[in-house]
C-alpha cells in the first residue's frame, strides 16, 4: 500500500536519528499525510514538533551538547505515534507526551 | 551620508564609482577577512545536516553588514557575468531559500543594478513551506514562470537547503542557469548539486577560511 510505504520510508529516516534538514524534511512530509490522510490531527501534531524544533536549530551554531538537549526523546517519541498509525491505533496520550517533551527541550514550560 | 577614512578608502574612477580598502589586493581579499573576523565560529557543533564538525560558518553575520554586503554584490556580480557569459545564459533573477540567501541575492541584484542599469536583473526569495493561506506560494519577489534564475546560497554543506530552493524553482516553472555559494564547506554539496545537472561556483572554499592565519583570527563561539 502507497501510505504504508509513506509511514515505512519516514521511519527509515528516523532510524539514522535527527539533524535540522531531516525535520524539514519530516515536517513537509507530516503536512502532506495530514491533508491525505484520516488521522488529520497526529500529522498535523508531528508536523508542528518537526518544524518548532528545526526552527530552534536553524541559523546558529548549535553546540553538541545544545543538540542532544533539544532532540533528546523526540526520535523515539515519534517512531512510536507512527507504529502506532502503521497498526491504525491513535493515542492522544503520545501526542500529548511528545509536545510536552518539545516544550521541555526548548525550555517553553514556565512552571 | 556614508563616512569614509580618506586614509584607508579611495574612490575609483569606473564608470560605476567604488570603495576600495587599500589594505587589501582585492574586494574578495576584504570579503575573505570579514568572514573569517565575524563568521567563523570554532568549537564543537551540529551542522544542519546532523554531521558534527569543529568550526561553524554563520554567514549571516558578514552578509548583513553593509560594507560586507556591498562586497558580496560586487564579487557576486562579477561571477553571475562571467559564468552567464560563459555558459551562455541569460538571467532575469537571482535568489535562494530564505533567509541564508536574502541579504546575499540583494546585494548582487543591487550590484548588478549599480553596474548595468539596463539588465533588469530582479530578485526574489523562497520560503521553506508554502504559505498557509492566500494562493500557497513558495516564492516571493520578483520570479515568474519560464524565467532563467540564479540560484545563491550563503554556506553549502550537503547542499540540501540549495536543492529545496531549485526544486521550488523548477516546479513553479523556472529554469536554474547556475549556482553562486558564498562558502562551500566542501563537505559534498557541491556534488551533490552538480548531480542534479547544475553548475556551483563557491566564492570561498573551506579551504579559502580555513588557512592556519584563518583559525588564529577567529573567534571562539562555544566557552
Amino acid at each position: 500500500m502507497p501510505d504504508d510505504n509513506r509511514i515505512a520510508q519516514l521511519l527509515d529516516a528516523l532510524s539514522t536519528g535527527l539533524s535540522q534538514e531531516k525535520l524539514d524534511f519530516l515536517a513537509r512530509e507530516f503536512e502532506r499525510l495530514a491533508q491525505d490522510r484520516p488521522q488529520t490531527l497526529t500529522f498535523f501534531v508531528l508536523q508542528h514538533v518537526c518544524q518548532r524544533l528545526a526552527s530552534a536549530l536553524e541559523g546558529e551554531a548549535v553546540s553538541v551538547e545544545r543538540f542532544e538537549e533539544l532532540t533528546l526523546g523526540i526520535v523515539d517519541q515519534i517512531q512510536e505515534i507512527l507504529h502506532d498509525v502503521q497498526r491504525g491505533s491513535t493515542s492522544f496520550h503520545k501526542l500529548e507526551e511528545l509536545v510536552a517533551t518539545l516544550f521541555r527541550n526548548l525550555g517553553l514550560f514556565r512552571g | 551620508m556614508l563616512a569614509v577614512d580618506s586614509t584607508r578608502y579611495c574612490v575609483s574612477r569606473d564608470r560605476a564609482p567604488q570603495l576600495i580598502d587599500v589594505k587589501f589586493p582585492s574586494l574578495a581579499a576584504e570579503l575573505r577577512a570579514i568572514l573569517i573576523e565575524k563568521s567563523v565560529c570554532h568549537g564543537s557543533f551540529t551542522l544542519a545536516s546532523g554531521s558534527q564538525s569543529d568550526f561553524y560558518v554563520d554567514a549571516k553575520l558578514t552578509t548583513s553588514i553593509p560594507r560586507a554586503a556591498l562586497l558580496v554584490g560586487r564579487v557576486g556580480w562579477k561571477i553571475v557575468k562571467e559564468t552567464a557569459t560563459a555558459r551562455n545564459v541569460h538571467v532575469d533573477s537571482i535568489g535562494g531559500l530564505t533567509m541564508g540567501a536574502d541579504w546575499m541575492a540583494l546585494s548582487i541584484g543591487i550590484a548588478a543594478y549599480l553596474d548595468s542599469p539596463s539588465s533588469d536583473i530582479q530578485t526574489f526569495s523562497v520560503r521553506k513551506f508554502a504559505k498557509k493561506h492566500g494562493r500557497h506560494k513558495r516564492i516571493e519577489g520578483n520570479f515568474s514562470e519560464g524565467q532563467t534564475v540564479v540560484v545563491v546560497d550563503d554556506v553549502i554543506t550537503t547542499g540540501d537547503s540549495t536543492l529545496q530552493a531549485i526544486e521550488a524553482i523548477e516546479e513553479a516553472g523556472g529554469r536554474v542557469g547556475f549556482v553562486i555559494v558564498l562558502v562551500d564547506r566542501q563537505e559534498g554539496g557541491r556534488e551533490n548539486i552538480e548531480k542534479r545537472g547544475h553548475r556551483v561556483v563557491p566564492i570561498f572554499t573551506h579551504a579559502d577560511l580555513l588557512g592556519s592565519d584563518a583559525r588564529r583570527q577567529s573567534h571562539s563561539a562555544v566557552a
